[in-house]
């Protein structure tokens, strides 16, 4: 099942310098995505999962932001020995991203055409004429119906589900290795988000493009993605298959995050949360990050911050493994 | 979609009725009179001055003549100047065009400096640049143009002798005295070097206003999603800059300029007494000083008229970059 690796990211460091100090939106993220894989990357707003998406599309704006990493290659191409000009080549080509927000991330004053025919002139070289057929098969692969009529339509002229399919088009358009969606159904209404999931889905398996699918909602992992990344403040505490992760959670947020979705058959009234909240980023607490919170804290968790631990391709950032996994 | 542009058409005439009925009654209510600046003169009698007041149909009460003066308007009539005696249109009319000549000229200035000021400040923020830029643009919105215009006349007109001190064209230019090959450039620039300074004062407060909405406008747009999702497609900097949030970031600009219109005629007013330059702000000048109003009412109706226009105009161009706006019902 282990497939070739297509983006291996080491150590990645995104810091961002505030006037009250530096945030360390990613720190130390260890990510490895296999192609034609979907892998979901899970935690609560500000735990560095954007941060993390827009250091690999290395479109952090620095200053404030600094990026580094011992390693972020794609396809075997390190991501951060390009200039410029060759990244903008890759980006939209080789690596896309969807947003969050599908009613601003498309611009209001282009059509859906200028701004999809736009994007096939820059990565295929095309003429208007080819590139135009490319854009109405582009939205025909996303399932938008009278594609060329919609063509001619500027973004506020569609709902917020087509919109994001056009998004989808522009990001799939040239046939990119890696998708990254950030959040991409969190603005849409449920029947619509179901949409959207299967089309991720259908993308996938049709064009063979790996997807890295970031979200705060672990049940749209469970339903289409293969391995999942759990993160807690700037780290990745937990990295299994979906089944593994599901089955048996490892880590104690993730049996936290685990508990707390609600179940349609429970008994109980409430639902379970965690107790505390997430850590100010600016002051980090000492030794394990989620040890102000964690059930199962113990001392060395106060003084020592704990490696990854791993053993057949699970990995858990918790001392609580640290006899039974290898470090 | 016409009934909209109706509707507008009616609301500007009723603008201009407004107008009209304010100005009318300042001018009505401000002291002296048509017929003061012959009190002094010892060659005009009480007698002399009654007859003439009759004559130009001031015996009667204000509202009256506020009524024949708008129903002579409507017609196209805008009344004879109490000093010389023509038709006020004429009067306007001849100076009209280098009012316009001067305001274009100093449109394209204030565009073609402010905008890649703004642009420039914004994609380098914090810069030497983005500071020099925001003092520039203090200096240029607070300096008095009457003081900037004099400093101008002294350094280039007098201490390095590059430009004319005023007036609007050489009276003995003659382009056939030059050679068929040079004569269109020689023409351009005899009308350039008498409008650049005179256009560069009018220009200044617009440069600095422009350059700083300019800047915030585009500092608002760059942070937008779809910009990012640019950026995330590909697309070039320069690209993303230039077409993606340029066109973005203009919409806000161009009803600002439209909102300026006044201030280049009010502007124009003061250049163009310092400048000598013949048109209607100078016209204006020597007709408030004259007490002749029925030029004053002229000039203030026909400034009206275009700057309603203008902003229709700003109001076109909103729709044209911004195709929301077309929505709105």
């Amino acid at each position: 099942m282990l497939a070739e690796i297509l983006l291996e990211l080491r150590n990645l460091k995104t810091k961002f310098k505030t006037y009250d100090g530096e945030v360390k939106a990613a720190d130390g993220i260890d990510l490895t995505v296999h192609k034609k894989e979907i892998l979901g990357i899970v935690g609560e707003s500000g735990c560095g999962k954007s941060a993390t998406a827009l250091s690999i599309m290395r479109l952090i704006p620095s200053p404030p932001g600094e990026v580094h990493a011992d390693k972020m290659e794609l396809n075997g191409v390190e991501l951060q020995s390009l200039t410029e000009k060759q990244l903008s080549k890759v980006r939209g080509s080789e690596i896309s991203m969807i947003f969050q927000e599908p009613s601003s991330a498309l611009n209001p004053a282009f059509t859906i055409g200028e701004q999809l025919i736009e994007v096939l002139i820059l990565h295929q070289k095309l003429d208007r004429g080819a590139a135009h057929r490319q854009a109405i098969k582009a939205l025909n692969l996303v399932q938008i119906p009278a594609a060329t009529q919609r063509l001619a339509d500027y973004p506020h002229q569609l709902s917020g589900g087509m919109r994001q399919r056009v998004m989808l088009a522009m990001a799939c358009a040239c046939m990119p290795s890696l998708l990254i969606a950030d959040e991409p159904t969190t603005a849409l209404d449920v029947t619509v988000q179901a949409q959207i999931l299967e089309l991720l889905c259908q993308l996938q398996s049709e064009l063979n493009i790996a997807i890295m699918l970031i979200t705060h909602d672990l049940s749209l992992v469970a339903e289409i993605a293969q391995r999942v990344a759990v993160m807690y403040a700037g780290v990745v505490v937990e990295n299994a298959s979906v089944r593994n992760l599901f089955a048996k959670p490892r880590h104690p947020y993730t049996q936290g995050l685990l508990a707390s979705l609600p179940l349609l058959n429970a008994e109980r009234e409430r639902l379970n949360v965690i107790p505390g909240g997430v850590p100010n980023m600016l002051n980090l607490p000492k030794g394990c990050r989620f040890h102000p919170r964690c059930p199962h804290c113990w001392q060395i968790c106060r003084q020592q911050e704990p490696p990854l631990f791993s053993q057949n391709g699970s990995e858990v950032r918790c001392w609580l493994f640290a006899r039974e996994m290898n470090k | 979609m016409g009934n909209r542009y109706l509707r507008r058409l009616a609301t500007l005439f009723f603008s201009l009725f407004v107008i009209s009925l304010l100005s009318f009654a300042l001018i009505e209510f401000s002291p002296g009179g048509a017929m003061a600046r012959y009190v002094e003169n010892p060659n005009i009698s009480q007698a002399d001055r009654t007859r003439m007041a009759e004559r130009f149909g001031l015996d009667r009460p204000a509202p009256l003549r506020y009524f024949i003066w708008l129903r002579n308007t409507v017609q196209g009539d805008l009344g004879t100047s109490f000093m010389t005696g023509r038709p006020v249109l004429t009067e306007i009319l001849e100076r009209l065009p280098a009012t316009l000549k001067l305001m274009t000229f100093s449109f394209f200035i204030s565009i073609i400096v402010a905008i890649p000021i703004g642009i420039y400040s914004a994609t380098h923020r914090h810069s030497l640049f983005d500071h020099l830029a925001a003092t520039g643009s203090f200096l240029g919105l607070s300096l008095p143009s009457f003081w900037f215009g004099l400093l101008m006349i002294y350094i280039f007109a007098i201490w390095l002798n590059w430009l004319p001190s005023g007036g609007m064209i050489t009276p003995w230019f003659d382009p056939s005295a030059y050679p068929l090959l040079i004569r269109p450039f020689v023409i351009f620039w005899e009308h350039t070097r008498y409008l650049l300074m005179p256009a560069i004062v009018l220009s200044l407060s617009n440069i600095g206003s422009w350059s700083r909405y300019m800047r915030s406008s585009m500092l608002d747009v760059i942070s937008q999603n779809y910009i990012q999702t640019a950026r995330a497609n590909g697309v070039p900097e320069r690209k993303v800059v230039y077409k993606h949030a340029l066109r973005n970031a203009l919409t806000p600009l161009v009803t600002l300029m439209g909102l300026d219109l006044p201030g280049f005629f009010a502007g124009a007013v003061v250049t163009e007494q310092i400048f000598a330059w013949p048109g209607m702000g100078r016209l204006f000048i020597s007709a408030a000083g004259n007490r002749d109003y029925q030029v004053l009412m002229g000039i203030i109706m026909i400034t009206a008229v275009l700057v309603l226009l203008g902003n229709l105009l700003a109001d076109l161009m909103y729709r044209f970059l911004d195709p929301r706006v077309n929505y709105e019902g």
